[in-house]
């Protein structure tokens, strides 16, 4: 700032002056982001209007988040590109001129560490762990609520190391694919284990799902771009410089690692015997205590027929030690006609997600996924809930949802920066530039990261579960509370109809893929460090493309029950031998974008479709789906990478001799 | 104790290399022959695709990477040094790379800068002037250059190579509001023959709109001697030669290039068509090699003293495996090329601003050399 000062002749512009520069700058920004979400939003609405054949609920409140969604990716790419970027690559060119390696190395785990604890989707699974039924996993269900501390503690730690790791990895130039080969071996057989060996396949298979999930969320939007940077800046010091993928590997590293620790975590309490329902569980057998005491009460957060959930919640209660209730036809009625009592069995109820809080002494959920499957053949229409199609759910209070996205994106965006900021300027001693830009460029991405958030949440969250919990319609009848559409199942149970609804699931994920900040800033990354030779485009378009596999796999795998072990080892498989053939740059390029492809926009609108598709087939857990949209990209941007090499080997000179001789 | 010295009498030898090529053989060959202060910079080529299908434009190929390095060198040893690197890194074969030599005027070092001092008094050896050649260089927004890459590419010339830069002037004199412009620049630089010139040069000038207000800058540079070897388009397999190995093999049986511009209609059309737009002639390019820290002092010097923009680009001090001061953990010295181009009346501010600069910092790797800009063009107001 003190050089700007010194331009004798620094423009003085008027106010008209400055708008008439800044009006279109974030013209461009606005316009850049809404070719980035117009796609998968325009997709959402035309398939409930035309192919599901309902109407948008809620639609004002949805219009205004995703306009809301559209400014914060604005205000959030801005906040990468003034602010956490420029400060990752200027603490890493810095540190391994002024650190000794340990430093170095210890900083790096820190940050992994922080990384962690700052990304708001670790919380997402954490309470998800509320909603497990403890009988069905009681593993997953302890490690998930009675060590749910331990756990994020050992996925940061994962993190941590493989931040260290990757680091390592650019002072002494190694390749990734050891690393690559080594971890995904030991996972895959780690998998394999848990899965066939039918002692731990009872008790510790639940977990697989959670284990591989944690590895694809902890990469989220605000540590990709600051990892990037990070090696970016300390690969610009240390590589040799031969290979243009220096800087990346790290988000690869660091989804691999926390799988390991979680699934390792997982056989310690398993071989300790202190979860629960075992001999060592330290809180005993939980009760669930009867005359209103404990009681478990559902707020169905989207569906006018909360109702009958919230009352099958009540009644669950009464009946101690069950966790679930069941319904009849008639139950229905009486239910829609009088509203309230006498209700009998017919139906499942399970309930996953939401946050357990204590309501006047009353311990409830809140906002959980509540799923009704029939017991019987019994074929409901509640098709006159839908007779109204409200605009603005009553229920979302607006002023909460900013306060809590806020305090999201303050956390993730203060742990990492304000760490990042005080080793630089107190241990490294190194000013940068333009201190102010990197101030505006923190705002900025707090600012869009809480609209973001924000606009999730009233928005494309909404919009997602009403349309991925319809989608089951296509193939399914018998699904409860209205979900058929107006023209009723378009193929009844059919494959054809579950193929549509793998169709839709690819094209989802394609469309929110390309919406996802961490991609948009990985595709800039690459662009950058390969000097404009790779365009953002290709990698991008691959990346979504492999998405749109990966969750059409994930709609398949539900739909039909199969297991996760069944469509995970294959294809890791596959791609150890396609990472074998493929050049460095891309094996990183490929590995790193897996990790980057789960974030704030693909996460929900996914995770509620496999849901509702899950809850149509009965299928309880909605983990793993995740897992697959990560191997997707893996696969086609190594595809992708063999066929361009193969096209740019043949564009190549015709030298005389191969190049042996130049290196001897 | 940052003495600077003058010398005369030096080239700027650029060579640019298809990655994963020669460039090792190049750089040793360098090296024995006593280049110290090589600075090595990445870029990658510009190719023409035919193809125009939905695949390749949602996947668009890789565009092939490419090293460039730079060095001065005496001038009388220039020819015999261009010959070595040819040789080592086999830039007569179609698609091995470029090379080219450059005068520079009043080079100023300071005492740890690693010039290449002088041997010999020699005398420059002459150049044909069927050889002449001309390097156009093109500074626009990043994101800009590939449509003036092709420009120059369907004009005629070789593969253009494209290399980022930071630029700074106008930016940074706005205060806060410079965060709506960003500094992010493409450098677009091809080496064509003296008779292609007018014609690449209006090309890429029209190409990137560069007389329209804030698109970028279009200069040249006379270049001494030089080699391109690197191919444009993209040709299909069964082709045998590249579209620049046929005009070459053409060139060889009329004897000359007279014939390209031979149509006496099209050439007056394509000096008219230049002519409408105005261009600046006689400027002087000032650029400064320095360790990176260093240089946001020199462009805030040079922009001091009145220049109206300056760039910068970051490569690395490529020296000898085994010279470095630390051998057990071996960092890379980033320097960086700051350049910046002026009328002949500014230049001696310039160079005093920065002279001060480097006293008041006691910066002791730098050097400093002007060189020739006979023909520019941008956007020059209402």
């Amino acid at each position: 700032m003190a050089a700007e000062q010194k331009y004798s002749d620094n423009l003085k512009l008027g106010f008209f002056e400055s708008l008439s520069i800044f009006l279109p700058y974030l013209r461009d920004k606005v316009v850049e982001q809404i070719k980035c979400v117009w796609f998968v939003i325009a997709y959402l609405v035309l398939f409930q209007v035309l192919v599901l054949g309902l109407s948008i609920v809620y639609s004002m409140m949805i219009a205004l988040g995703v306009l809301i969604v559209v400014l914060g990716l604005a205000f959030f790419m801005e906040g990468l590109r003034l602010g956490l970027m420029p400060l990752g690559e200027i603490t890493g060119s810095t540190l391994p001129r002024k650190f000794p390696l340990w430093a170095t190395l210890l900083f790096a785990t820190i940050l992994g560490f922080l990384a962690t604890f700052a990304e708001p989707a670790i919380f997402v699974l954490k309470a998800a762990g509320s909603g497990i039924a403890p009988q069905e996993a009681p593993l997953l269900y302890s490690l998930l609520n009675d060590y749910s501390g331990i756990l994020v503690a050992c996925v940061g730690i994962g993190v941590g190391i493989a931040v260290a790791l990757g680091i390592l990895r650019f002072f002494y130039n190694w390749s990734l694919k050891p690393f690559i080969y080594i971890g995904v071996t030991t996972l895959v057989l780690l998998t394999a284990a848990i899965q066939f060996v039918p002692s731990l396949n009872a008790e510790v298979a639940p977990i697989l799902g959670l284990a591989w999930d944690c590895g694809a969320v902890t990469t989220g939007p605000v540590t990709v771009p600051l990892v990037l940077a990070l090696g970016i800046g300390v690969c610009r010091i240390v590589s040799s410089g031969d290979g243009s993928s220096a800087g990346f590997g790290i988000v690869t590293l660091a989804s691999l690692f926390p799988i390991l620790a979680v699934s390792l975590l997982g056989l310690y309490y398993y071989s300790a015997q202190t979860y629960y329902d075992t001999e060592n569980y330290p809180q005993g057998v939980p009760q669930i205590v009867e005359n209103g005491v404990v009681t478990q009460e559902a707020t169905f957060q989207y569906k006018a027929e909360a109702k009958i959930a919230e009352i099958a919640a009540r009644r669950e209660a009464a009946v101690s030690g069950r966790s679930y209730e069941e319904f009849t036809e008639s139950d229905l009625q009486a239910y829609l006609e009088n509203g309230a009592e006498g209700l009998e069995t017919d139906y499942n109820i399970q309930f996953s997600g939401g946050t357990p809080v204590i309501r006047d002494g009353a311990l409830m959920l809140e906002n959980p996924t509540v799923r009704l499957s029939p017991t019987g053949n019994t074929v409901l229409n509640l098709k006159e809930s839908f007779a109204s199609s409200p605009t603005w759910h009553p229920e979302i209070d607006f002023i909460e949802k900013l306060w809590e996205s806020f305090i999201n994106a303050f956390k993730a965006i203060l742990y990492l920066c304000g760490f990042l900021f005080v080793v630089l300027l107190i241990f490294l001693r190194e000013k940068p530039r333009y201190i102010d830009e990197l101030i505006i460029g923190f705002g900025a991405a707090i600012a869009g990261m809480m609209l973001f958030l924000l606009g999730i949440a009233v928005g494309l969250e909404v919009l997602g579960a009403q349309v991925g919990s319809n989608v089951p319609a296509l193939f399914s009848s018998t699904v409860p509370w209205g979900m058929e559409g107006a023209w009723g199942p378009l193929v009844a149970e059919g494959f054809f109809g579950k193929f549509v609804a793998v169709v839709f699931g690819f094209i989802l994920g394609y469309g929110a893929t390309l919406a996802e900040p961490a991609l948009n800033a990985l595709g800039s990354t690459v662009e950058k460090i390969t000097v404009g030779a790779f365009k953002k485009n290709l990698l991008m378009q691959s990346v979504a493309t492999g998405v749109g596999l990966g969750i059409g796999t994930g709609v398949f795998k539900i739909a039909y029950n199969i297991d996760l072990a069944y469509l995970l080892i294959p294809p890791y498989l596959l791609l150890l031998v396609l990472t074998f053939l493929s050049n460095e740059d891309f094996v990183n390029f490929a590995w790193d974008s897996a990790g980057v492809t789960t974030g704030p926009i693909t996460v929900p609108l996914v995770m509620a479709m496999g849901l509702g598709i899950g809850a149509a087939t009965g299928v309880s857990d909605g983990f793993g789906v995740l897992a697959l949209a990560s191997v997707g990209p893996i696969l086609t941007v190594l595809v992708v990478g063999l066929i361009v090499s193969r096209k740019a080997k043949r564009a190549q000179p015709v030298t005389d001799e191969p190049e042996m001789e130049a290196s001897a | 104790m940052s003495e600077m010295q003058t010398v005369q009498g030096y080239e700027l030898i650029t060579v640019v290399l298809p990655q994963h090529g020669r460039s090792r053989a190049v750089l040793d060959t360098l090296h024995q022959r006593g280049a110290r202060s090589i600075v090595h910079f990445n870029a990658r080529g510009a190719v023409l695709s035919e193809s125009h299908s939905l695949i390749s434009r949602m996947f668009p190929p890789p565009s092939p990477k490419e090293d460039i390095f730079q060095v001065l060198v005496p001038a009388n040893e220039a020819e015999q040094v261009m010959q070595e690197a040819i040789t080592a890194g086999q830039l007569h074969i179609s698609g091995a790379g470029a090379i080219f030599s450059s005068p520079c005027e009043r080079v100023e070092f300071s005492e740890n800068y690693p010039l290449w001092t002088k041997r010999s008094d020699a005398p420059v050896p002459e150049v044909e002037d069927e050889e002449k050649r001309v390097a156009v260089v093109c500074i626009v927004e990043r994101g800009a250059a590939d449509p003036i890459a092709k420009g120059a590419i369907l004009a005629g010339s070789p593969g253009p190579s494209v290399y980022f830069a930071e630029g700074r002037g106008l930016r940074d004199r706005v205060r806060l509001l410079r965060i709506a412009k960003t500094a992010e620049k493409e450098i677009v630089m091809v080496v064509v023959e003296a008779i292609d010139e007018d014609l690449v040069f209006s090309e890429m000038s029209r190409a990137g709109r560069i007389t329209e207000p804030g698109r970028g800058f279009i200069y040249t540079v006379p270049v001494t001697r030089g080699l391109t070897n690197i191919t444009g388009t993209e040709s299909d397999r069964k082709q045998s030669a590249s579209m620049q190995e046929i005009i070459r093999a053409i060139d060889e049986l009329k004897g000359g290039k007279e014939w390209r511009g031979y149509n006496p209609l099209a050439r007056a059309a394509t000096q008219k068509a230049s002519a409408d737009k105005p261009v600046l002639r006689d400027l002087v390019c000032l650029s400064c090699v320095t360790p990176r820290d260093h240089s946001d002092a020199i462009m805030d010097a040079m922009l001091i003293a009145g220049a109206p923009a300056a760039s910068v680009s970051h490569g690395r001090l490529r020296q000898p495996a085994g010279e470095d001061a630390d051998a057990s953990m071996r960092l890379n010295r980033e320097w960086s090329l700051i350049q910046s181009i002026v009328s002949p009346t500014l230049v001696e501010k310039l160079r005093e601003s920065v002279g001060k600069s480097i006293a008041e910092k006691s910066i002791s790797e730098i050097c400093l050399y002007s060189s020739a800009v006979p023909k520019a063009q941008t956007y020059l107001g209402k």
